[in-house]
Protein backbone atom coordinates (compact mmCIF):
# COMPACT_ATOMS: atom_id res chain seq x y z
CA UNK A 1 0.00 0.00 0.00
CA UNK A 2 1.30 3.42 -0.89
CA UNK A 3 0.14 6.76 0.43
CA UNK A 4 -0.76 8.84 -2.61
CA UNK A 5 -1.56 12.53 -2.81
CA UNK A 6 -3.75 13.39 -5.79
CA UNK A 7 -4.14 17.04 -6.77
CA UNK A 8 -6.78 17.96 -9.32
CA UNK A 9 -9.37 20.73 -9.42
CA UNK A 10 -11.89 18.47 -11.17
CA UNK A 11 -14.08 16.94 -8.44
CA UNK A 12 -15.29 14.12 -10.67
CA UNK A 13 -11.72 13.21 -11.50
CA UNK A 14 -10.79 13.31 -7.82
CA UNK A 15 -13.59 10.91 -6.98
CA UNK A 16 -12.69 8.63 -9.85
CA UNK A 17 -9.03 8.61 -8.94
CA UNK A 18 -9.89 7.94 -5.30
CA UNK A 19 -11.84 4.84 -6.30
CA UNK A 20 -9.09 3.66 -8.65
CA UNK A 21 -6.35 4.17 -6.05
CA UNK A 22 -8.30 2.39 -3.32
CA UNK A 23 -9.00 -0.50 -5.67
CA UNK A 24 -5.32 -0.64 -6.43
CA UNK A 25 -4.71 -1.00 -2.69
CA UNK A 26 -3.38 2.49 -2.05
CA UNK A 27 -4.43 5.13 0.44
CA UNK A 28 -5.33 8.35 -1.40
CA UNK A 29 -5.40 11.88 -0.07
CA UNK A 30 -7.15 14.41 -2.28
CA UNK A 31 -6.50 18.08 -2.86
CA UNK A 32 -8.53 20.41 -5.08
CA UNK A 33 -5.94 23.14 -5.57
CA UNK A 34 -2.24 23.44 -6.09
CA UNK A 35 -1.59 25.38 -2.88
CA UNK A 36 -3.70 22.96 -0.87
CA UNK A 37 -1.73 20.07 -2.35
CA UNK A 38 1.58 21.75 -1.54
CA UNK A 39 0.56 22.24 2.10
CA UNK A 40 -0.49 18.62 2.40
CA UNK A 41 2.70 17.42 0.74
CA UNK A 42 4.89 19.50 3.02
CA UNK A 43 3.09 18.61 6.22
CA UNK A 44 2.32 14.93 5.72
CA UNK A 45 4.16 11.99 4.30
CA UNK A 46 3.37 10.56 0.87
CA UNK A 47 4.95 7.85 -1.22
CA UNK A 48 3.73 9.38 -4.47
CA UNK A 49 2.15 12.59 -5.72
CA UNK A 50 -0.13 12.58 -8.76
CA UNK A 51 -1.26 15.91 -10.14
CA UNK A 52 -2.99 17.57 -13.02
CA UNK A 53 -1.35 20.28 -15.10
CA UNK A 54 -4.47 22.34 -15.59
CA UNK A 55 -5.38 23.92 -12.27
CA UNK A 56 -6.39 27.49 -11.56
CA UNK A 57 -3.98 29.78 -9.66
CA UNK A 58 -1.08 27.35 -9.43
CA UNK A 59 -0.77 25.08 -12.43
CA UNK A 60 0.80 21.64 -12.29
CA UNK A 61 4.15 22.82 -13.67
CA UNK A 62 4.54 25.33 -10.85
CA UNK A 63 3.38 22.85 -8.20
CA UNK A 64 5.95 20.35 -9.47
CA UNK A 65 8.71 22.96 -9.40
CA UNK A 66 7.87 23.92 -5.80
CA UNK A 67 7.71 20.29 -4.69
CA UNK A 68 11.13 19.67 -6.18
CA UNK A 69 12.58 22.81 -4.60
CA UNK A 70 11.55 21.83 -1.07
CA UNK A 71 13.76 19.34 0.82
CA UNK A 72 10.70 17.68 2.33
CA UNK A 73 9.31 16.68 -1.05
CA UNK A 74 12.24 16.76 -3.43
CA UNK A 75 12.58 12.96 -3.48
CA UNK A 76 8.91 12.02 -3.71
CA UNK A 77 8.00 10.61 -7.14
CA UNK A 78 5.65 12.87 -9.09
CA UNK A 79 3.31 11.60 -11.77
CA UNK A 80 1.61 14.12 -14.04
CA UNK A 81 -1.92 13.11 -15.01
CA UNK A 82 -3.41 15.50 -17.53
CA UNK A 83 -5.60 16.08 -20.55
CA UNK A 84 -2.83 18.20 -22.07
CA UNK A 85 -1.03 15.45 -23.87
CA UNK A 86 1.08 17.27 -26.42
CA UNK A 87 4.78 16.35 -26.57
CA UNK A 88 5.51 19.90 -25.38
CA UNK A 89 3.45 19.27 -22.24
CA UNK A 90 5.37 16.12 -21.48
CA UNK A 91 8.67 17.83 -22.04
CA UNK A 92 7.62 20.75 -19.85
CA UNK A 93 6.52 18.42 -17.06
CA UNK A 94 9.81 16.56 -17.10
CA UNK A 95 11.75 19.83 -17.08
CA UNK A 96 9.73 20.95 -14.05
CA UNK A 97 10.81 17.78 -12.24
CA UNK A 98 8.10 15.19 -12.83
CA UNK A 99 9.04 11.52 -12.95
CA UNK A 100 6.19 10.28 -15.11
CA UNK A 101 3.45 11.48 -17.43
CA UNK A 102 0.02 10.01 -18.11
CA UNK A 103 -2.65 11.35 -20.42
CA UNK A 104 -6.34 11.35 -19.61
CA UNK A 105 -8.39 9.25 -19.91
CA UNK A 106 -6.69 6.27 -18.38
CA UNK A 107 -7.35 2.63 -17.55
CA UNK A 108 -6.87 1.53 -13.92
CA UNK A 109 -4.44 -1.14 -15.03
CA UNK A 110 -2.21 1.41 -16.73
CA UNK A 111 -2.37 3.65 -13.70
CA UNK A 112 -1.40 0.73 -11.45
CA UNK A 113 1.54 -0.12 -13.68
CA UNK A 114 2.85 3.45 -13.65
CA UNK A 115 2.49 3.70 -9.88
CA UNK A 116 4.30 0.41 -9.39
CA UNK A 117 7.03 1.62 -11.72
CA UNK A 118 7.46 4.86 -9.79
CA UNK A 119 7.40 3.11 -6.42
CA UNK A 120 10.03 0.58 -7.30
CA UNK A 121 12.16 -0.68 -4.40
CA UNK A 122 15.19 1.39 -5.28
CA UNK A 123 13.18 4.57 -5.41
CA UNK A 124 11.55 3.93 -2.06
CA UNK A 125 14.80 3.27 -0.30
CA UNK A 126 16.11 6.65 -1.33
CA UNK A 127 13.39 8.42 0.60
CA UNK A 128 14.31 9.56 4.10
CA UNK A 129 12.15 8.38 6.93
CA UNK A 130 9.88 11.06 8.32
CA UNK A 131 10.76 12.60 11.62
CA UNK A 132 8.61 10.43 13.91
CA UNK A 133 10.40 7.31 12.75
CA UNK A 134 13.82 8.66 13.69
CA UNK A 135 12.87 9.02 17.33
CA UNK A 136 14.12 6.52 19.81
CA UNK A 137 11.27 4.33 20.94
CA UNK A 138 12.68 4.61 24.43
CA UNK A 139 11.90 8.30 24.51
CA UNK A 140 8.64 8.86 22.70
CA UNK A 141 7.21 12.31 22.55
CA UNK A 142 3.65 13.10 23.49
CA UNK A 143 1.10 11.91 20.98
CA UNK A 144 -0.10 14.80 18.83
CA UNK A 145 -2.37 13.63 16.06
CA UNK A 146 -3.95 15.86 13.47
CA UNK A 147 -6.88 13.67 12.55
CA UNK A 148 -9.79 12.24 14.51
CA UNK A 149 -9.28 9.25 16.81
CA UNK A 150 -12.33 7.53 18.28
CA UNK A 151 -11.92 4.74 20.81
CA UNK A 152 -14.61 2.22 21.69
CA UNK A 153 -14.06 0.84 25.15
CA UNK A 154 -15.75 -2.04 26.91
CA UNK A 155 -13.70 -3.57 29.68
CA UNK A 156 -16.35 -6.20 30.19
CA UNK A 157 -16.33 -8.58 27.25
CA UNK A 158 -19.43 -9.07 25.16
CA UNK A 159 -20.95 -5.62 25.60
CA UNK A 160 -20.56 -4.82 21.89
CA UNK A 161 -17.52 -2.54 21.77
CA UNK A 162 -16.23 -4.37 18.69
CA UNK A 163 -19.61 -4.27 16.97
CA UNK A 164 -19.82 -0.55 17.63
CA UNK A 165 -16.26 0.03 16.37
CA UNK A 166 -16.87 -1.97 13.18
CA UNK A 167 -20.17 -0.27 12.40
CA UNK A 168 -18.83 3.15 13.27
CA UNK A 169 -15.81 2.66 11.00
CA UNK A 170 -18.07 1.24 8.29
CA UNK A 171 -20.47 4.16 8.58
CA UNK A 172 -17.68 6.71 8.38
CA UNK A 173 -16.29 4.94 5.33
CA UNK A 174 -19.73 5.02 3.71
CA UNK A 175 -19.77 8.75 4.43
CA UNK A 176 -16.70 9.13 2.24
CA UNK A 177 -14.05 9.34 4.94
CA UNK A 178 -10.69 7.59 4.83
CA UNK A 179 -10.95 5.36 7.83
CA UNK A 180 -8.71 2.88 9.58
CA UNK A 181 -10.04 0.51 12.21
CA UNK A 182 -7.50 -0.77 14.73
CA UNK A 183 -8.39 -3.76 16.88
CA UNK A 184 -6.15 -3.67 19.96
CA UNK A 185 -7.53 -6.83 21.52
CA UNK A 186 -4.79 -9.23 22.55
CA UNK A 187 -7.16 -12.13 23.08
CA UNK A 188 -8.44 -12.87 19.61
CA UNK A 189 -10.30 -9.73 18.58
CA UNK A 190 -13.27 -10.09 16.29
CA UNK A 191 -13.24 -6.88 14.23
CA UNK A 192 -11.79 -8.63 11.17
CA UNK A 193 -14.25 -11.49 11.54
CA UNK A 194 -17.17 -9.07 11.64
CA UNK A 195 -15.92 -7.64 8.36
CA UNK A 196 -15.52 -11.05 6.75
CA UNK A 197 -11.76 -10.58 6.53
CA UNK A 198 -9.17 -13.29 7.01
CA UNK A 199 -6.08 -11.19 7.59
CA UNK A 200 -2.68 -12.79 7.29
CA UNK A 201 -1.08 -10.02 9.29
CA UNK A 202 -1.88 -8.23 12.52
CA UNK A 203 -0.31 -5.66 14.80
CA UNK A 204 1.62 -8.52 16.39
CA UNK A 205 3.72 -8.71 13.20
CA UNK A 206 4.94 -5.13 13.53
CA UNK A 207 8.58 -4.57 14.41
CA UNK A 208 9.38 -2.55 17.53
CA UNK A 209 9.86 0.56 15.41
CA UNK A 210 7.34 0.33 12.59
CA UNK A 211 7.76 2.71 9.68
CA UNK A 212 5.36 3.58 6.91
CA UNK A 213 6.12 0.38 5.01
CA UNK A 214 5.76 -1.96 8.00
CA UNK A 215 2.53 -0.27 8.97
CA UNK A 216 1.25 -0.41 5.42
CA UNK A 217 2.00 -4.13 5.31
CA UNK A 218 -0.07 -4.67 8.47
CA UNK A 219 -3.14 -3.05 6.92
CA UNK A 220 -5.92 -5.10 5.41
CA UNK A 221 -8.36 -3.45 3.05
CA UNK A 222 -12.07 -4.22 3.17
CA UNK A 223 -13.99 -4.04 -0.10
CA UNK A 224 -15.81 -0.95 1.22
CA UNK A 225 -12.51 0.95 1.32
CA UNK A 226 -12.14 0.62 5.09
CA UNK A 227 -8.64 -0.34 6.22
CA UNK A 228 -8.10 -2.57 9.23
CA UNK A 229 -5.20 -3.32 11.52
CA UNK A 230 -6.34 -6.66 12.89
CA UNK A 231 -5.60 -8.20 16.25
CA UNK A 232 -3.62 -11.45 16.27
CA UNK A 233 -5.75 -14.53 15.73
CA UNK A 234 -3.96 -16.39 18.47
CA UNK A 235 -4.19 -14.68 21.88
CA UNK A 236 -0.93 -13.13 23.05
CA UNK A 237 0.33 -12.39 26.55
CA UNK A 238 1.02 -8.73 25.95
CA UNK A 239 -0.63 -6.08 23.85
CA UNK A 240 1.20 -3.62 21.63
CA UNK A 241 3.89 -1.65 23.40
CA UNK A 242 3.23 2.03 23.85
CA UNK A 243 6.18 3.03 21.68
CA UNK A 244 5.31 0.72 18.82
CA UNK A 245 1.70 1.82 18.86
CA UNK A 246 2.70 5.45 18.96
CA UNK A 247 4.86 5.09 15.87
CA UNK A 248 2.10 3.17 14.10
CA UNK A 249 -0.48 5.82 15.04
CA UNK A 250 1.79 8.49 13.60
CA UNK A 251 1.77 6.73 10.24
CA UNK A 252 -1.98 6.13 10.29
CA UNK A 253 -2.60 9.74 11.22
CA UNK A 254 -0.76 10.87 8.11
CA UNK A 255 -2.99 8.74 5.90
CA UNK A 256 -6.44 8.46 7.43
CA UNK A 257 -8.99 11.12 8.30
CA UNK A 258 -10.54 8.95 11.00
CA UNK A 259 -8.93 6.27 13.13
CA UNK A 260 -11.38 4.08 15.04
CA UNK A 261 -9.74 2.02 17.75
CA UNK A 262 -11.36 -0.92 19.42
CA UNK A 263 -9.52 -0.74 22.75
CA UNK A 264 -8.32 -3.89 24.44
CA UNK A 265 -10.39 -5.27 27.31
CA UNK A 266 -7.62 -4.38 29.72
CA UNK A 267 -5.94 -1.05 30.27
CA UNK A 268 -2.69 -2.09 28.63
CA UNK A 269 -0.09 0.33 27.30
CA UNK A 270 -1.57 0.69 23.82
CA UNK A 271 -5.10 1.17 25.12
CA UNK A 272 -3.90 3.78 27.59
CA UNK A 273 -2.12 5.60 24.78
CA UNK A 274 -5.22 5.38 22.57
CA UNK A 275 -7.41 6.78 25.35
CA UNK A 276 -5.02 9.68 25.79
CA UNK A 277 -4.96 10.43 22.04
CA UNK A 278 -8.69 10.05 21.42
CA UNK A 279 -11.00 12.95 20.76
CA UNK A 280 -13.88 10.68 21.73
CA UNK A 281 -14.00 7.67 24.04
CA UNK A 282 -17.17 5.63 23.59
CA UNK A 283 -17.71 3.64 26.75
CA UNK A 284 -19.96 0.76 25.81
CA UNK A 285 -22.28 -0.74 28.37
CA UNK A 286 -25.01 -3.33 27.99
CA UNK A 287 -28.11 -3.26 30.21
CA UNK A 288 -27.05 -5.89 32.71
CA UNK A 289 -25.60 -5.64 36.19
CA UNK A 290 -22.06 -6.85 35.49
CA UNK A 291 -21.56 -4.51 32.53
CA UNK A 292 -22.88 -1.54 34.49
CA UNK A 293 -20.58 -2.25 37.42
CA UNK A 294 -17.58 -2.46 35.11
CA UNK A 295 -18.65 0.79 33.44
CA UNK A 296 -18.90 2.53 36.83
CA UNK A 297 -15.34 1.46 37.62
CA UNK A 298 -14.15 2.50 34.17
CA UNK A 299 -15.68 5.95 34.55
CA UNK A 300 -13.75 6.33 37.79
CA UNK A 301 -10.51 5.17 36.15
CA UNK A 302 -10.65 7.29 32.99
CA UNK A 303 -9.88 10.67 34.63
CA UNK A 304 -6.76 9.10 36.14
CA UNK A 305 -5.70 8.25 32.58
CA UNK A 306 -6.06 11.89 31.56
CA UNK A 307 -9.31 11.28 29.73
CA UNK A 308 -11.33 14.42 30.32
CA UNK A 309 -15.02 13.96 30.98
CA UNK A 310 -16.08 15.96 27.94
CA UNK A 311 -14.41 13.38 25.71
CA UNK A 312 -16.40 10.48 27.14
CA UNK A 313 -19.69 9.28 25.64
CA UNK A 314 -21.69 6.47 27.20
CA UNK A 315 -23.21 4.06 24.72
CA UNK A 316 -25.99 1.77 25.87
CA UNK A 317 -25.97 -1.25 23.62
CA UNK A 318 -29.03 -3.48 23.74
CA UNK A 319 -27.26 -6.64 22.74
CA UNK A 320 -30.08 -8.92 23.84
CA UNK A 321 -33.83 -8.76 23.16
CA UNK A 322 -34.85 -8.59 26.83
CA UNK A 323 -32.80 -6.04 28.79
CA UNK A 324 -32.29 -6.77 32.47
CA UNK A 325 -32.01 -3.08 33.34
CA UNK A 326 -33.92 -0.13 31.99
CA UNK A 327 -32.17 2.91 30.58
CA UNK A 328 -33.15 4.91 33.67
CA UNK A 329 -31.56 2.38 35.99
CA UNK A 330 -28.39 2.32 33.94
CA UNK A 331 -28.18 6.11 33.93
CA UNK A 332 -28.90 6.28 37.64
CA UNK A 333 -26.21 3.72 38.38
CA UNK A 334 -23.66 5.49 36.20
CA UNK A 335 -24.62 8.90 37.50
CA UNK A 336 -24.75 10.34 33.99
CA UNK A 337 -27.02 10.21 30.96
CA UNK A 338 -26.57 7.79 28.12
CA UNK A 339 -25.34 9.56 24.98
CA UNK A 340 -26.19 6.91 22.42
CA UNK A 341 -28.68 4.06 22.53
CA UNK A 342 -28.17 1.17 20.17
CA UNK A 343 -31.42 -0.78 19.91
CA UNK A 344 -31.49 -4.54 19.82
CA UNK A 345 -31.20 -5.61 16.20
CA UNK A 346 -32.03 -9.17 15.30
CA UNK A 347 -30.16 -8.75 12.02
CA UNK A 348 -26.88 -8.27 13.90
CA UNK A 349 -26.54 -12.01 14.60
CA UNK A 350 -26.66 -12.84 10.91
CA UNK A 351 -24.46 -9.87 10.03
CA UNK A 352 -21.84 -11.09 12.47
CA UNK A 353 -21.96 -14.63 11.12
CA UNK A 354 -21.79 -13.48 7.50
CA UNK A 355 -19.09 -10.87 8.04
CA UNK A 356 -21.26 -8.09 6.66
CA UNK A 357 -21.58 -5.21 9.15
CA UNK A 358 -25.01 -3.63 9.15
CA UNK A 359 -23.67 -0.13 8.55
CA UNK A 360 -22.29 -1.36 5.24
CA UNK A 361 -24.89 -3.94 4.21
CA UNK A 362 -28.17 -2.70 5.73
CA UNK A 363 -27.85 1.02 6.51
CA UNK A 364 -31.55 1.20 7.40
CA UNK A 365 -31.35 -1.52 10.05
CA UNK A 366 -31.98 -0.15 13.57
CA UNK A 367 -28.39 -0.68 14.72
CA UNK A 368 -26.91 0.91 11.62
CA UNK A 369 -29.37 3.80 11.74
CA UNK A 370 -28.42 4.53 15.35
CA UNK A 371 -24.74 4.57 14.44
CA UNK A 372 -25.43 6.77 11.43
CA UNK A 373 -27.32 9.28 13.53
CA UNK A 374 -24.39 9.36 15.93
CA UNK A 375 -21.97 9.94 13.04
CA UNK A 376 -24.16 12.78 11.83
CA UNK A 377 -23.80 14.43 15.25
CA UNK A 378 -20.01 14.06 15.34
CA UNK B 1 -31.43 18.72 -17.97
CA UNK B 2 -29.06 15.77 -17.97
CA UNK B 3 -25.49 16.60 -18.91
CA UNK B 4 -23.99 15.19 -22.06
CA UNK B 5 -20.70 13.38 -21.79
CA UNK B 6 -17.78 15.71 -22.22
CA UNK B 7 -14.31 15.24 -23.69
CA UNK B 8 -11.04 17.11 -23.55
CA UNK B 9 -10.20 19.02 -26.70
CA UNK B 10 -7.20 21.08 -27.75
CA UNK B 11 -8.57 23.92 -29.87
CA UNK B 12 -5.97 25.71 -31.96
CA UNK B 13 -6.52 29.20 -33.33
CA UNK B 14 -4.02 31.22 -35.34
CA UNK B 15 -2.50 32.53 -32.11
CA UNK B 16 -3.51 30.34 -29.19
CA UNK B 17 -3.97 26.83 -27.90
CA UNK B 18 -7.08 26.35 -25.73
CA UNK B 19 -7.37 23.06 -23.85
CA UNK B 20 -10.88 22.59 -22.51
CA UNK B 21 -13.83 20.31 -22.02
CA UNK B 22 -16.67 20.17 -24.52
CA UNK B 23 -19.99 18.41 -24.12
CA UNK B 24 -20.66 16.09 -27.00
CA UNK B 25 -23.66 14.00 -27.87
CA UNK B 26 -23.94 10.88 -29.96
CA UNK B 27 -22.63 12.75 -32.99
CA UNK B 28 -19.28 13.40 -31.32
CA UNK B 29 -17.14 16.48 -31.69
CA UNK B 30 -17.72 16.64 -35.43
CA UNK B 31 -21.45 16.89 -34.75
CA UNK B 32 -20.90 19.81 -32.41
CA UNK B 33 -18.54 21.72 -34.70
CA UNK B 34 -20.52 21.07 -37.87
CA UNK B 35 -23.84 22.04 -36.34
CA UNK B 36 -24.82 24.90 -38.65
CA UNK B 37 -27.34 26.23 -36.13
CA UNK B 38 -24.62 27.34 -33.71
CA UNK B 39 -21.70 29.55 -34.63
CA UNK B 40 -20.16 29.23 -31.16
CA UNK B 41 -19.03 26.24 -29.21
CA UNK B 42 -19.49 26.23 -25.43
CA UNK B 43 -16.47 25.09 -23.46
CA UNK B 44 -15.62 24.50 -19.79
CA UNK B 45 -12.44 24.45 -17.71
CA UNK B 46 -10.38 26.07 -20.43
CA UNK B 47 -6.62 26.67 -20.18
CA UNK B 48 -4.95 28.97 -22.64
CA UNK B 49 -1.40 28.94 -24.04
CA UNK B 50 0.29 30.98 -26.72
CA UNK B 51 1.47 29.12 -29.78
CA UNK B 52 5.08 30.20 -29.29
CA UNK B 53 5.13 28.31 -25.97
CA UNK B 54 2.28 25.79 -26.19
CA UNK B 55 3.09 24.10 -22.86
CA UNK B 56 2.98 27.27 -20.78
CA UNK B 57 -0.44 28.07 -19.35
CA UNK B 58 -1.08 31.81 -19.45
CA UNK B 59 -4.67 31.85 -18.24
CA UNK B 60 -7.78 29.90 -17.61
CA UNK B 61 -11.54 30.34 -17.48
CA UNK B 62 -14.35 28.19 -16.13
CA UNK B 63 -16.93 28.63 -18.87
CA UNK B 64 -16.66 30.30 -22.24
CA UNK B 65 -17.53 30.25 -25.92
CA UNK B 66 -15.28 29.88 -28.92
CA UNK B 67 -16.06 31.22 -32.36
CA UNK B 68 -16.08 28.19 -34.65
CA UNK B 69 -15.07 30.29 -37.66
CA UNK B 70 -11.74 31.13 -36.04
CA UNK B 71 -10.92 27.64 -34.85
CA UNK B 72 -8.35 26.10 -37.14
CA UNK B 73 -7.88 22.72 -35.47
CA UNK B 74 -9.61 20.64 -32.80
CA UNK B 75 -7.35 17.91 -31.46
CA UNK B 76 -8.68 14.96 -29.44
CA UNK B 77 -6.88 12.12 -27.68
CA UNK B 78 -9.21 9.37 -28.86
CA UNK B 79 -10.22 8.92 -32.45
CA UNK B 80 -13.68 7.75 -31.37
CA UNK B 81 -14.34 11.16 -29.82
CA UNK B 82 -14.63 12.68 -33.29
CA UNK B 83 -17.94 10.92 -33.79
CA UNK B 84 -19.36 8.41 -36.28
CA UNK B 85 -19.55 10.91 -39.13
CA UNK B 86 -15.77 11.12 -39.12
CA UNK B 87 -15.58 7.46 -40.07
CA UNK B 88 -18.35 7.40 -42.62
CA UNK B 89 -17.21 5.44 -45.66
CA UNK B 90 -20.12 6.39 -47.87
CA UNK B 91 -21.05 2.79 -48.46
CA UNK B 92 -17.53 1.65 -49.15
CA UNK B 93 -16.21 -1.17 -47.01
CA UNK B 94 -12.90 0.39 -46.16
CA UNK B 95 -11.33 3.81 -45.84
CA UNK B 96 -7.74 4.14 -46.94
CA UNK B 97 -5.23 6.52 -45.34
CA UNK B 98 -3.84 9.07 -47.72
CA UNK B 99 -0.87 11.29 -46.70
CA UNK B 100 -1.53 14.98 -47.21
CA UNK B 101 0.06 18.34 -46.58
CA UNK B 102 -2.23 21.14 -45.57
CA UNK B 103 -1.42 24.78 -45.01
CA UNK B 104 -3.44 27.50 -43.37
CA UNK B 105 -2.50 31.10 -42.59
CA UNK B 106 -0.64 29.98 -39.48
CA UNK B 107 0.12 26.25 -39.79
CA UNK B 108 1.83 23.64 -41.85
CA UNK B 109 0.25 20.27 -41.27
CA UNK B 110 1.36 16.87 -42.42
CA UNK B 111 -1.09 14.08 -41.74
CA UNK B 112 -3.48 11.61 -43.31
CA UNK B 113 -7.02 11.78 -44.53
CA UNK B 114 -9.06 8.62 -44.86
CA UNK B 115 -10.79 8.21 -48.21
CA UNK B 116 -12.70 5.40 -49.91
CA UNK B 117 -10.34 5.03 -52.87
CA UNK B 118 -8.65 7.81 -54.80
CA UNK B 119 -8.25 11.15 -53.04
CA UNK B 120 -10.48 13.84 -54.46
CA UNK B 121 -9.09 17.06 -52.98
CA UNK B 122 -11.86 19.22 -54.42
CA UNK B 123 -14.56 17.05 -52.92
CA UNK B 124 -12.81 17.05 -49.56
CA UNK B 125 -12.29 20.79 -49.44
CA UNK B 126 -15.76 21.65 -50.67
CA UNK B 127 -17.21 19.43 -48.00
CA UNK B 128 -20.19 18.31 -50.07
CA UNK B 129 -22.62 19.29 -47.33
CA UNK B 130 -20.51 17.71 -44.62
CA UNK B 131 -19.85 20.94 -42.73
CA UNK B 132 -16.84 23.12 -42.02
CA UNK B 133 -14.73 20.62 -40.15
CA UNK B 134 -13.19 17.47 -41.59
CA UNK B 135 -11.10 14.80 -39.90
CA UNK B 136 -7.36 14.44 -40.23
CA UNK B 137 -5.31 11.70 -38.61
CA UNK B 138 -1.76 11.09 -37.40
CA UNK B 139 -0.79 14.70 -37.95
CA UNK B 140 2.17 16.86 -37.08
CA UNK B 141 1.48 20.56 -36.86
CA UNK B 142 4.07 23.31 -37.10
CA UNK B 143 3.14 26.90 -36.32
CA UNK B 144 4.46 28.78 -39.32
CA UNK B 145 5.31 31.92 -37.38
CA UNK B 146 7.05 29.97 -34.61
CA UNK B 147 8.91 27.15 -36.35
CA UNK B 148 11.26 26.78 -33.35
CA UNK B 149 8.36 26.12 -30.97
CA UNK B 150 7.57 22.47 -30.21
CA UNK B 151 5.39 20.96 -32.92
CA UNK B 152 1.92 19.81 -31.97
CA UNK B 153 0.86 16.25 -32.64
CA UNK B 154 -2.54 14.68 -33.15
CA UNK B 155 -3.64 11.10 -33.63
CA UNK B 156 -7.03 12.48 -34.51
CA UNK B 157 -8.29 15.99 -35.12
CA UNK B 158 -10.68 18.12 -37.08
CA UNK B 159 -9.53 20.89 -39.39
CA UNK B 160 -11.57 23.86 -40.47
CA UNK B 161 -11.62 23.47 -44.25
CA UNK B 162 -12.72 27.07 -44.79
CA UNK B 163 -9.35 28.19 -43.42
CA UNK B 164 -7.29 25.86 -45.59
CA UNK B 165 -5.14 27.69 -48.12
CA UNK B 166 -3.40 24.71 -49.71
CA UNK B 167 -4.20 21.04 -49.70
CA UNK B 168 -2.21 18.38 -51.52
CA UNK B 169 -1.69 14.67 -51.48
CA UNK B 170 1.84 13.48 -50.86
CA UNK B 171 3.23 10.47 -52.58
CA UNK B 172 3.61 7.59 -50.10
CA UNK B 173 7.07 7.47 -48.58
CA UNK B 174 7.58 11.21 -48.99
CA UNK B 175 5.36 12.38 -46.14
Amino acid sequence: MATVLFIDDDSEMRNLMKVMLIRLGHAPTLAARGDEGLNLAWNSRFDLIILDLMMPDLDGFEVTRRLRADPRTKDIPILIFTARTQPADQEGAMQAGADGFLGKPIEPRELGARIAELLGPTRRQTQPLPEPFRRSPEAPAEVKLTNRVIVTLGLRGGVGATTLAVNLAGGLTQAGKRVCLVDLSSSGGLAALQLGLRPKTSWADLPAKPDVHNTGAALVRHISGLFVVASPFEPVRYGLSRDTFQLMLGVLDAVFADIVIRAASVLDDATTLALGAAQLVLLVVSPEVGAVQTAIGTLQALPKLSVADHRIRVVLNHNAPDPVLTQNRVEKALGRPVDLIIPYDRAQTAAFAQGTPLSLSQPNAPLAAAVQSFIARL
Amino acid sequence: MARQPSINVDFITDTHRITCRVEIGATGLIGVLNNVHASLVDVEAAYVSRLQDPAKIIGNFEIGSLNKSNLVLAIVTKKESLGPQAFSSGGYKQLLPCPVIVTTAAFEIRGEVEVPGKLDANALLMGQGGGKFMPLFRAKIVATHYPEAPALAADAMLINRTLVSAFAAIARGKA
